[in-house]
């Protein structure tokens, strides 16, 4: 079975900033978090993916199909939130819902309801006439009505107050739980993607950083606190930072098992080790690229 | 690219149903008390269309319906060609009243005014498209190429400057405008109309963004 989508060697330039070269894969049934700063690309990347922008180079397939503009069958296979909710807003939710079911053969008018239901969206409003939360869930139940084997957030829950999140939340987690979808869900709310994602891909710049499976990634990161003397631990495999008050000391690892087995060949005492939170680790690893960057 | 065309003329209604009623009501106004010749009248109804189309064209922006629409599994030719047909059916609207006048007036269609509203239709037609053409120009590269459009604007006015400073401009112009009320010069016009509108598809299909 083919990739939901596979972006290859991509490159976007504008004026003061260069998306890639970018190659990222996402399998079907896969939830990928793409976690980056502000302008850091993950907005264009998805601009890209479902054709509001040309990349300058590269190629991207959706689902085996290249995504040609001029032969969007392809778009079929999307759902798709952005960062701007577009609709007619003059007119009812309904009918913006019922405008865009004509392009898709797979809308379900059942799911549109079932979901309005479930998100208690109040159909008959004009789309100009709902709230920020509100026109997220319009623009989810859009995407989601036509059944789509692949799944595009862009910061779906951002400016969002905190029940509306949930709500949204526990909708997506239903249908990852389903394992039917790819979901490609750009964020930097790191609550939000620690309960959906499989994997999460870094991106800083407009170039990837790491990408991993979040489980290996919580496993492998820890806060290490042990007691040596000596104050120059960066020889020590893996650590990403280090602070030291006398003899006590306290590092980040990014590969806990192999500074663990070095520190116990220094003699360590005390050791204790502390798992790390998903947003812990991102900032380590995003301020590691910049840290990169600067020097 | 049929469905988003209806859905345009559905969204936008009441503005057309208001130029329109504008158009006709202006109509009915000179056929009943003023003297006057369809001149008038086309003049009146043009500025509506333009005061109509600045604010669909204003809503569309405002909306971000070209953003909205190219999320759709619909090809950007078809997108392209939903932008020219919907000025250009909405304009054809007021082309009829500039026929049904001097039908209404004088009883019969004098053999001047067919070619006359046409030459009219595809003149401003073909200014809209030149606009269009400029917008599209600032998104194929990664460069903005709307300097060609000024570029021609400016070459353009430079030759009709000249031309009148040698004093051939107004000779020109008389010894073209009957044939530009002929079915030559219509026919031409509506040429030029028609490649101009091909070049603003085929450039919004090659655009690099459909953001803005």
């Amino acid at each position: 079975m083919p990739n939901a989508f596979a972006i290859k060697n991509v490159v976007k330039t504008f004026d003061d900033f260069q998306l890639g070269p970018l190659s990222l894969e996402l399998e079907p049934g896969t939830v990928l978090g793409y976690i980056g700063p502000n302008g850091s690309g993950k907005t264009t990347t998805m601009h890209c993916l479902v054709g509001l922008l040309k990349a300058d180079s590269g190629g991207m397939e959706v689902f085996g199909r290249r995504n040609d503009p001029h032969h969007p069958e392809w778009k079929l296979d999307i759902g798709y939130v952005g960062d701007v909710h577009a609709f007619y807003e003059s007119w009812s939710a309904e009918k913006n819902l019922k405008f865009i079911s004509q392009f898709y053969p797979n809308w379900s008018d059942r799911l549109a309801a079932d979901l309005a239901k479930r998100f208690n969206i109040p159909l008959n409003k004009k789309a100009k006439e709902l709230s920020g939360g509100n026109r997220v869930k319009l623009a989810l139940i859009a995407a989601l009505a036509h059944s789509p084997k692949l799944l595009l957030l862009d910061e779906p829950t951002s400016g969002l107050d905190p029940v509306v999140r949930a709500e949204v939340l526990d909708v997506l987690f239903e249908i990852v739980e389903s394992g039917e979808r790819a979901i490609f869900y750009s964020t930097h709310i790191l609550s939000d993607i620690n309960r959906l994602a499989d994997e999460l891909a870094f991106l800083d710049n407009g170039k990837i950083l790491q990408r991993t499976a979040k489980d290996d990634l919580t496993e492998r990161w820890r806060k290490i606190s042990f007691r040596l003397a000596g104050n120059d631990f960066h020889q020590l495999t893996a650590v990403v930072q280090q602070r030291h008050e006398g003899r006590e000391h306290q590092i980040i690892s990014s590969d806990f098992e192999a500074t663990l087995q070095h520190l116990q060949q220094l003699g360590a005492e005390d050791v204790q080790a502390h798992r790390m939170t998903i947003d812990e680790i991102a900032v380590q690893i995003l301020k590691g690229a910049q840290h990169v960057a600067n020097s | 690219m049929w469905q988003i065309l209806k859905a345009e003329f559905e969204y936008y209604k009441t503005v057309l149903l208001l130029a329109y009623g504008l158009a006709l009501l202006f109509l009915v106004f000179a056929l009943l008390w003023l003297n006057t010749g369809a001149g008038a009248l086309i003049s009146f109804t043009t500025i509506t269309y333009a005061f109509a189309c600045i604010i669909v064209g204003a809503t569309h922006e405002n909306e971000k319906r070209m953003r909205f629409h190219s999320i759709l599994p619909v090809r950007p030719v078809e997108l392209g060609m939903v932008d020219v047909l919907f000025v250009a059916l909405f304009h054809f609207g007021m082309c009829v009243l500039w026929i049904a006048f001097p039908l209404l007036q004088t009883g019969r269609l004098e053999a001047p005014t067919l070619p006359n509203v046409f030459f009219g239709f595809a003149t401003m037609q073909s200014a809209i498209a030149v606009f269009m053409i400029n917008v599209h120009l600032r998104f194929v590269g990664r460069k903005n190429y709307q300097w060609i459009t000024f570029a021609v604007f400016i070459t353009s006015g430079a030759v009709l400057g000249l031309l009148h400073y040698a004093g051939y401009f107004s000779p020109a112009m008389r010894l073209l405008a009957p044939w530009f009320k002929s079915l030559w010069g219509t026919a031409l016009m509506i040429v030029i109309w028609l490649g101009l509108a091909a070049l603003s598809i085929v450039l919004f299909a090659r655009r690099k963004s459909y953001l803005v």
